[in-house]
């Protein structure tokens, strides 16, 4: 299950599609995973697949893409599975299109999330007028994600020490044991939480309501174009999609 | 009658998961029933990480950990925390239940003891560590200090063998250091084991006298604190830095021959006192 | 001119029944290098609260008494925020003062709260990165950082909003001793440099005695030590050991030596060691004369 939420996080690198714009990547995002709505045909979607492919491999990104696949099996056999029942058994192609749709969406995605730094998207955030402070909560959350975890695991070990078997016990058991876990992480995080908030406050937040920003996104003509061709090509798929050229 | 080894660690190799360095390169270690001694060396050389073998935390990649004749491969944590009593150094990361009585019997009744006794076994523990008042109050509303006297009365609690406190002068001030020291030296006279995990070179000057250095995931120096502490090479390998009084000692050293634990204020006073008045350590150069 | 001035302050926390801090009167001069200390729960860290708005804007509470900065600004009257690019504050716990994913960003935060444009904080970052020296740990996520280095970006993320005085709360507190040391020398590197006036509350005072120029010593919320580091170990050395404050040994071995209370106390073990020298020389003579 980790390992497919590993397809969504940015994977270090500078090719391409690293370096395009991320409002020019959420568009394409948004635009090909909608399409998948736009037919049933199990071919056509399957076309819609194959043609996120190369921006995964311009990315770079292919391996973690296909990690990230092959974590997902298990789901993707699920839908598929429960899409046969559903349908009566009687039409098996329909359950294939259901299943590539969940495909599709999650590597549309995977292309923004895997190239896109998650400052980036915050910033798109700002350019979105999103007041400041939700922003800064999203780049703080994934700034502590890995102190978090390395504090999990002193909690988990300190606690292991004075005795506590977290692998015996039935399930109730087992989850009144993660108590002595949860309990210091949360009061540990939450007082965490007022000494950063003394902390930004003594570096000046709130100081004026025109907060300048030392990154800017610069729109190049390489995006541009990438831009339009994400636009054309999407317009194109569609009208395509719709035309009856689709056996199944 | 000898004294047994109580830890034995023979070519102790580690490596954290996801991680490219080896963090234990081939520790070898005997520390015999009764000891107190100290583990020092900056932050990242590997001290946490050595010791969390000890009660079974962190499984030997090669080699092997021996603890009261267990080998630690072969046993839970659960079953050698028995015999090993961690201290953490920060009580945040361990402090949860809702009473300081409850916070101090967690280890008893994980360990299967009887409510009854448990909860006459935590009284007598937080009456000698000076928590006896707080019974019934939230630990978390505890002082620093008391906290840390908490952590440490909740594994004392189930009186293990040996005792291994991971950075417990971070953040004390001196009083403080003393009472632990205190503490220490009581449960040491006792006859247990007692590790200590710093890089407080004051703090073990003046309380301890066995220490082992490490550097890099490497044991680099052991022996008598005054021996290593005043060593150039070796604290500096270690990134430490020596005592005051040790280097006094090193700059009057073709002067002085210091005798005993010159570490130690009133025998380093003597020393000198000594020097001064009628020369009778002095050096003939 | 006085860069800090309080007078007669005191401070209770809403959720207490006693003052964490009692008529505490104090004066700063600009450029001046001030150590606080005391035992533990003395009032240190309310008092560094004090200074630069957090009590009582963040942290209520029955207030008394007025803390003036350069003889004009009232820290009641602002907000701590408004008060960030006059004092700067460094925390004790160096993973929760830092909270962007780059140190390149955590040093623009502060310069983007307030509001500076782009030019200048890009010559402000390149500046602190160079003057801290650490120009390699840009791109750096805290965590990947060292207690140490993690303190530095700290330091750096505060001196680039260009206060005139920076107040730490224990900043070494979870280092180990080379860290401390680095950082010790970066706070003498900063005095020298921009002549800024340091606050510093410390409880490990060995590096920083012969370094300051001044210690303060609070107990129970009150000023009950001030003066020169070898005035304050000449008279009250056994005073402050007894109520818990760390001595340095070799103050302590010049006052088991010799009885008279000199004043000339040696503050490091250099010092130390000459004073012995001499000691010896003029015993030896003294000596030699009376044969």
């Amino acid at each position: 299950m980790m390992r497919m939420l590993r397809g969504f996080e940015y994977l270090r690198g500078d090719s391409p599609i690293h370096r395009l714009d991320p409002r020019v990547k959420i568009l394409y995002s948004l635009a090909y995973s909608s399409l998948c709505f736009i037919s049933l045909k199990a071919t056509f979607l399957a076309l819609l697949l194959a043609v996120n492919i190369p921006m995964l491999i311009i990315g770079r990104v292919i391996k973690r893409w296909l990690d990230m696949m092959k974590a997902a099996t298990p789901f993707i056999v699920l839908i598929f599975l429960f899409n046969i029942l559903f349908q009566r058994f009687s039409n098996i192609y329909g359950a294939v299109a259901y299943t590539l749709r969940f495909v599709i969406f999650m590597t549309a995605f995977a292309v923004l999330f895997l190239t896109t730094t998650p400052e980036d998207l915050a910033l798109v955030m700002v350019k979105l007028k999103i007041p400041y402070q939700y922003t800064l909560a999203f780049t703080m959350a994934i700034r502590f994600v890995p102190t978090l975890s390395r504090e999990l695991q002193i909690i988990i070990d300190a606690q292991r020490s004075r005795g506590l078997e977290l692998e015996k016990g039935n399930v109730v058991e087992r989850i009144r044991k993660y108590m002595p876990i949860l309990i210091p992480l949360i009061v540990h995080e939450i007082r965490r939480s007022y000494t950063l908030a003394e902390a930004m406050e003594s570096r000046g937040f709130g100081y004026t309501k025109n907060r300048t920003y030392y990154y800017e996104m610069k729109f190049t003509k390489k995006d541009a174009i990438a831009l339009l061709c994400t636009l054309v090509s999407a317009i194109f798929l569609g009208i395509l999609g719709k035309m009856p050229l689709w056996p199944f | 009658m000898p004294r047994r080894d109580i830890i034995e660690v023979r070519d102790l190799w580690y490596r954290y998961p996801e991680a490219k360095e080896w963090a234990l390169k081939g520790i070898n270690l005997t520390i015999k029933e009764g000891e107190l001694v100290a583990i020092m060396g900056e932050n990242g050389a590997g001290k946490t990480t050595l010791v969390k073998h000890f009660n079974g935390i962190l499984k030997p990649h090669k080699g092997y950990v021996k603890v009261c004749g267990l080998d630690t491969k072969e046993h839970t944590v659960a079953e050698l925390a028995r015999y090993v009593g961690l201290v953490f150094q920060n009580p945040d990361h361990q402090i949860f239940a809702s009473t300081v009585l409850e916070e101090t019997m967690f280890a008893l009744k994980n360990f299967g003891w009887d409510l009854e006794r448990a909860e006459k076994r935590a009284k007598e523990i937080l009456k000698e560590m000076g928590l006896l008042d707080y019974i019934d109050t939230s630990p978390f509303s505890l002082s620093g200090g008391e906290k840390k006297r908490l952590t440490i009365a909740s594994v004392l609690v189930y009186d293990p063998e040996i005792l291994v406190l991971d950075e417990p002068t971070v953040g004390q001030d001196y009083g403080q250091k003393r009472r632990l020291a205190k503490i220490i030296e009581r449960i040491n006279s006792l006859g247990k084991t007692i590790i200590v995990v710093t890089h407080d070179v004051e703090f073990v000057a003046e309380y301890i006298d066995h220490v082992i250095v490490m550097s890099g995931g490497r044991i680099i120096a052991e022996g008598e604190v005054t021996r290593i502490l005043c060593d150039e090479n070796i604290m500096k390998r270690a990134r430490l830095l020596s005592p005051q009084l040790g280097i006094v000692v090193k700059n009057l050293e073709d002067y002085i021959d210091f005798k005993g634990n010159f570490l130690r204020l009133p025998i380093f006073v003597e020393n000198l006192k000594r020097w001064l008045e009628n020369d009778e350590n002095a050096k003939r150069i | 001119m006085r860069a800090l001035k309080i007078k007669e302050l005191y401070f209770r926390y809403v959720t207490s029944s006693r003052w964490a801090l009692r008529d505490v009167s104090l004066e700063v001069d600009e450029g001046e290098f001030v150590l606080i200390t005391g035992p533990s729960g003395c009032g240190k860290t309310t008092l560094c609260r004090c200074i630069n708005g957090l009590i009582p804007h963040f942290y209520e509470g029955e207030y008394k008494g007025e803390v003036v900065l350069f003889e004009k600004i009232k820290v009641h009257e602002h907000e701590p925020y408004e008060l960030a690019d006059k004092v700067g504050m460094v925390f004790q716990d160096p993973e929760s003062q830092l909270f962007m994913t780059t140190v390149e960003r955590e040093i623009a935060f502060g310069l983007e709260n307030l509001g500076l444009d782009r030019e200048e904080m890009k010559s402000r970052v390149e500046w602190v990165l160079e003057l801290l020296g650490i120009e390699h740990l840009r791109d750096k996520a805290p965590y990947e950082l060292s207690g140490g280095e993690q303190q530095k970006v700290a330091i750096a993320a505060v001196i680039a909003m260009k206060p005139k005085i920076l107040v730490l709360d224990e900043p070494t507190a979870n280092l180990d001793p080379m860290s401390a040391l680095d950082v010790i020398n970066i706070l003498c590197k900063l005095r020298e440099e921009m002549r800024i006036t340091i606050v510093i509350v410390e409880h490990r005072l060995d590096m920083l005695t012969p370094l300051v120029d001044r210690i303060v010593v609070i107990d129970k919320g009150t000023i009950i030590i001030s003066g020169s580091p070898r005035e304050v170990f000449a008279r009250e050395a056994l005073r402050l050991k007894e109520i818990g404050v760390e001595v340095p040994k070799v103050c302590l071995a010049y006052k088991e030596l010799f009885d008279l209370a000199k004043s000339e106390v040696p503050l490091t073990p250099d010092e130390f060691v000459k004073v012995m020298l001499h000691a010896k020389e003029r015993y030896n003579r003294s000596k030699r004369s009376l044969v």
